[in-house]
């Protein structure tokens, strides 16, 4: 039988005595979900770079953690800062989305100017519901997953997701009503 | 016919990829690799791997971190003896404590008039009626302690952060998992579930709760009421926590409830409750549903239905029946009213 992962906490107590592969592993755990705060904010093409950033810090300032459980909101925190600052420093506006330069894929099944209008949709839409829709439909995490990588209940993240994709239907719906008229 | 609504398992399908495909979902996730959006299903879409962790740079950090612990050491050594043992509150006990400084006044602690200092485990802060005192709660926050009021540390460590009001009033700012934070005062327990509060206790050992941010949950007595951001509610000794209120709810409701919680069985309390209930008042029938009968839970949950659809995965049936998993799951959607109150 495959051995259970580590625990969020148990890694961030290794970490802390400067155990580099611990610390590896909550950045491939955590990764997707700070790539998604830092997206609900900056262009796509300055956020792997701003990740990298948001975990410097994170391995730098890891003692002021002083409750390993409460890394997942500790972290987060670091995201939405960094990518407010860095916002600050190019001196854009938070939610511009034309800078978006989306990859465009061999075979996309979706055009990628599409994808843009869903990510500006997005961005549009309460705090709460923005960074958890794009945890779900950009990076791929499962409800449970984004539970676990934010540090919210079950209950608030599966409710979160429900409204904020009413949200979503109702923006991209008179997005697209508009341009049918 | 099936009673089956296709709308639950496209739920599901949000939720972690499980049920019948939600179309809208399906093309969304496309978008971010090509040949996902059907694949995505049960989760046989793989995710783009992150660029790995820079050991390089790690490794940079850990060799500087070394050096300084070096030169802190060396420092260390040389430093002149510390001298007698400090007062109680004056530097950190071994047990852990919390530091805090007197913004106005002059406080005590441990029997000391105590400027700045900590807060040891055991021990407690004192003010006259012109202190005012912040403390700060490990990494996770800060109480502001106001006048006239004893604030005591009961114990700290890593599952659990334990105060309490004996009397007086303070406000609190916390951001941490649930559960990690707890003031117990003389008639319930406000335990923290990510927020920000106003809590008073009274000479007689009562208590008042008002919630600016998040939800805190108050116990006692054997009755747990939820109290989310713009609601309050009341504590009484010997009975614990009263129905919770919409800040600005109507004075007449309010006396309904009170009348409610001496006598969960008034029928004419019920009746005017359900009558004056609005939408701001959700948050009262939420918490009626533990201690009313069943028949009550009906009319409550009937008239909730009315003021906001319910989702299609909480039954009336299983209400009425007192599921507590039912019940929760009405309270996580409701939750998002209570919340987030600008979203329609």
């Amino acid at each position: 039988m495959p051995a259970a992962p580590p625990s969020v906490v148990d890694l961030v107590i290794a970490a802390r005595r400067g155990d580099g592969a611990a610390f590896a592993h909550l950045y491939d755990r955590f990764a997707a979900a700070v790539h998604a705060v830092v997206l609900a904010r900056v262009a796509w093409q300055d956020c792997a770079d701003l990740v990298q950033d948001v975990f410097l810090i994170a391995w730098q300032r890891l003692d002021a953690v002083r409750e390993p459980a409460a890394f997942p909101g500790w972290l987060m925190t670091i995201a939405r800062n960094r990518a407010t600052d860095h916002l600050r420093g190019a001196g854009r506006a938070p939610r511009a989305s034309a800078d978006d330069r989306v990859p465009e894929p061999a075979v996309a099944p979706v055009p990628a100017a599409e994808v843009r209008e869903a990510l500006a949709a997005i961005r549009t839409l309460p705090e709460a519901y923005r960074e958890i829709l794009l945890m779900r439909l950009v990076e791929g995490l499962a409800g449970p997953e984004i539970a676990e990588r934010t540090g919210l209940t079950p209950g608030s993240v599966r409710v979160n997701l429900h409204r904020g994709m009413m949200l979503l239907r109702d923006r991209l719906g008179a997005t697209a009503a508009g341009e049918d008229a | 016919m099936s009673d089956h609504d296709p709308r639950d398992d496209r739920d599901d399908y949000l939720w972690d990829g499980g049920g019948a495909v939600d179309p809208d979902v399906a093309r969304l996730e496309g978008a971010r690799s090509p040949g996902c959006a059907i694949a995505a299903r049960r989760r046989r879409c793989r995710r783009a791997r992150p660029r790995r962790w820079p050991y390089a740079a790690a490794a940079a950090v850990v060799a500087a971190a070394a050096v300084a612990a070096v030169v802190v050491l060396g420092l260390l050594r040389r430093a002149p003896d510390p001298g007698p043992p400090p007062l109680a509150c004056a530097a950190p006990a071994p047990a852990g404590g919390f530091r805090f400084e007197a913004t106005a006044g002059a406080p005590r602690c441990g029997g000391d008039i105590v400027a700045a200092g900590w807060l040891p485990v055991g021990g407690a802060i004192e003010t006259g009626r012109d202190d005012h005192v912040r403390v700060q709660v490990a990494d996770i926050g800060q109480i502001e302690l106001g006048g006239d009021s004893r604030l005591a540390l009961v114990g700290t460590g890593a599952a659990e952060h334990r105060l309490a009001l004996d009397r007086g009033r303070l406000h609190a700012r916390v951001s941490a998992p649930p559960r990690l934070f707890v003031i117990d005062t003389p008639s319930a327990t406000a335990v923290d579930l990510g927020c920000e509060y106003d809590l008073e206790v009274g000479p007689d050992g009562a208590g008042a709760l008002r919630v600016t941010s998040g939800v805190v949950e108050l116990e006692g007595h054997g009755r747990t009421v939820v109290v989310p951001m713009g609601a309050g509610a009341v504590t009484r000794p010997g009975a614990g926590p009263g129905t919770p209120w919409a800040i600005d709810a109507a004075p007449a409701l309010r006396g309904a409830l009170a009348r409610l919680d001496r006598d969960p069985a008034d029928p004419a309390a019920l009746d005017e409750v359900l009558r004056l209930a609005v939408a701001r008042d959700s948050v009262s029938l939420w918490n009626l549903l533990a201690v009313v009968a069943p028949a009550a839970r009906g009319r409550i949950f009937d008239r909730l239905a009315a003021l906001d659809t319910p989702p299609e995965w909480v039954l009336r049936d299983d209400v009425v029946a007192g599921d507590p998993t039912a019940i929760a799951r009405l309270r996580e959607y409701l939750e998002g009213t209570w919340l987030h109150p600008e979203v329609p």
